[in-house]
C-alpha cells in the first residue's frame, strides 16, 4: 500500500511545499499535527465551543503566518505554543480565565513549602472517574500555570526550558520552581486530594 | 517519594488524563483547517481608480476588519488652504507599521515597514469617503524589499481629489500561497516608486528560486 505523499517528510518540507500552494502538503501538516492541536487546546479549555474554536484559529494562524516562521523544522513547538496562546484568547474573550502574572501570587497561593508528592505511580493506573477528577483539577488551575504546563506535557518535539521561558518571555530559571509550585497547586485541588486519598497513594 | 521524580510522574498523570478524554479532533474541524487552503472566491478587488476620489459607492461590509478613518484636515499653514491626512497604525501583532499620508500635492501615499527580516508579503485595503458616503474598498498585496532598519516599501495611490477621509485596513502578513496574478498585475500598476520595484525584484528572485509560476507574471508586469 503506498505512503500518503508527503508521509516522512520533515516539518520544514511539508511547510515548503505549502508554502507553494501544494494542499496535500498542507493536509500533511494538518495530519501530523492535529492531535498535537487538539490536546493543548483540550488541556487549556474547558468548554468544547471554545476548544473548537481555539482549535480553528490555531490554523488560521498558521495558514496566515506560514511565511513567516522563522524556524519551520520547530513547526511542533510553534503549533504547541500559538494553540495555547489562541486558547487563552478565547479564553478571556469569556472570561473563564484568571490571569496570574504575578509570580507571588503563585507563591501566597501555595504558602512557602510546597507538599510532598506521594504516591505510588506504578501502581497507579487511571479509571474514568480519576481522569475526570485530574481533568477538573487541572482545568481550575489558572491560565498561567495551565499554559505551563501545557507546553511541557503536550509534545511532540520537546522544548528546551530555556526556549519555552523564551517563548513566555521569562527570565531563566523560571520554569523549575514555577512549574513545582503548579503541581503543588494541581495536587493540593479538592478533587485530586479526595482522589488518592480514595485510591491509597499516600500523603503527606 | 519527593520532588522532582513525583513532578514528573504527575504530569504523566495528567497526560493521560486528557488522552483518555480528547482522543482525535472532529472531523468538521479537521475539514475545515483543510479548507483553508482550497481555492477561495476572491472579493471583488477591481482596479483603484487613480483619478479623483469616486463618487459613493454602494457600503462595503467591514464590520470584521480594523478599519481606521483617516480625515483630510486643514493644515497648520491655513492660508493655503489645502488639507492633509496623516496616520499611522500597526498590525494586529504589532510587527508591521502602515503610514498613510498625503503629500503637497493632495497624492495618497502609503509607507509599510517590518523589522521583521521572514517577511515577504503584505496586504492592506483603503476605502475612500466622500461627502456622499462611502466609496469602493481597494486592496493592495504586496511584497517588501530590504531597507536599513528591516523591510519597507512605498506606493503612491494617486489623488486625493473629493475625498474627505479615507478608511484604511492597516497591512498584515499574507500567506504567500493566497497571493494570486491579479493581485500582482494590481500592485505593479501602482509600482512607480523605486522601493515598490525593489520589492518586486526580490519577490520574483524568490518566486523564481522556487519555481513558482508568479515569478512570470511579475516579470510581464513590470516589463516596460
Amino acid at each position: 500500500m503506498p505512503h500518503p505523499p508527503y508521509s516522512s517528510s520533515s516539518p520544514s518540507e511539508l511547510v515548503a511545499a505549502a508554502l507553494g500552494g501544494d494542499q496535500r502538503a498542507w493536509d500533511a501538516i494538518i495530519g501530523r499535527y492535529r492531535r498535537l492541536v487538539w490536546k493543548a487546546v483540550n488541556m487549556m479549555l474547558s468548554d468544547d465551543d471554545d476548544r473548537q474554536e481555539a482549535f480553528a484559529r490555531t490554523w488560521g494562524r498558521l495558514f496566515e503566518s506560514m511565511g513567516t516562521i522563522r524556524d519551520p523544522e520547530r513547526l511542533a513547538g510553534w503549533l504547541r505554543i500559538t494553540a495555547v496562546r489562541e486558547a487563552i484568547a478565547v479564553g478571556r474573550a469569556r472570561s473563564v480565565l484568571v490571569l496570574v502574572d504575578d509570580d507571588r501570587i503563585l507563591d501566597d497561593a501555595n504558602g512557602d513549602t510546597p507538599r510532598s508528592l506521594r504516591w505510588e505511580p506504578e501502581e497507579q493506573l487511571l479509571g474514568a472517574e480519576q481522569s475526570a477528577a485530574i481533568r477538573q483539577a487541572f482545568h481550575k488551575l489558572d491560565d498561567r500555570c495551565r499554559e505551563l504546563l501545557t507546553l511541557l506535557i503536550v509534545q511532540d518535539t520537546p522544548l528546551s526550558y530555556a526556549e519555552v521561558e523564551d517563548r513566555l518571555q521569562r527570565s531563566h530559571g523560571w520554569i523549575g520552581p514555577t512549574r513545582a509550585r503548579c503541581l503543588d497547586r494541581l495536587w493540593n485541588a479538592p478533587e485530586m486530594q479526595a482522589l488518592f486519598a480514595a485510591t491509597g497513594p499516600e500523603g503527606n | 517519594m519527593t520532588h522532582p521524580d513525583d513532578e514528573d510522574e504527575l504530569l504523566r498523570l495528567v497526560s493521560e488524563a486528557f488522552d483518555d478524554e480528547i482522543g482525535d479532533p472532529p472531523d468538521h474541524l479537521v475539514e475545515a483547517a483543510r479548507a483553508l487552503m482550497a481555492p477561495q472566491p476572491r472579493p471583488d478587488d477591481a482596479q483603484p481608480r487613480r483619478g479623483p476620489c469616486p463618487p459613493a459607492g454602494p457600503d462595503d461590509e467591514l464590520a470584521d476588519r480594523r478599519v481606521h478613518r483617516l480625515e483630510r484636515r486643514l493644515a497648520a499653514a491655513a492660508a493655503t488652504a489645502s488639507r492633509h491626512l496623516y496616520g499611522s497604525m500597526t498590525s494586529a501583532d504589532g510587527a508591521i507599521t502602515t503610514e498613510m499620508t498625503e503629500n503637497d500635492e493632495g497624492r495618497l501615499l502609503v509607507t509599510i515597514r517590518s523589522p521583521d527580516p521572514s517577511l515577504l508579503y503584505v496586504a492592506m485595503a483603503w476605502r475612500p469617503v466622500t461627502a456622499g458616503g462611502t466609496g469602493r474598498r481597494h486592496r493592495l498585496v504586496t511584497p517588501l524589499a530590504p531597507d536599513r532598519s528591516g523591510l519597507s516599501v512605498h506606493y503612491d495611490l494617486g489623488p486625493l481629489d473629493g475625498c474627505d477621509a479615507i478608511d484604511l485596513e492597516p497591512a498584515e502578513a499574507v500567506f504567500v500561497a493566497a497571493v494570486g496574478p491579479e493581485d500582482v498585475t494590481l500592485a505593479l500598476s501602482l509600482a512607480t516608486t523605486g522601493a515598490s520595484r525593489r520589492a518586486w525584484a526580490r519577490a520574483e528572485e524568490i518566486h523564481r528560486a522556487n519555481g513558482d509560476p508568479l515569478a512570470d507574471v511579475i516579470v510581464e508586469g513590470t516589463a516596460p
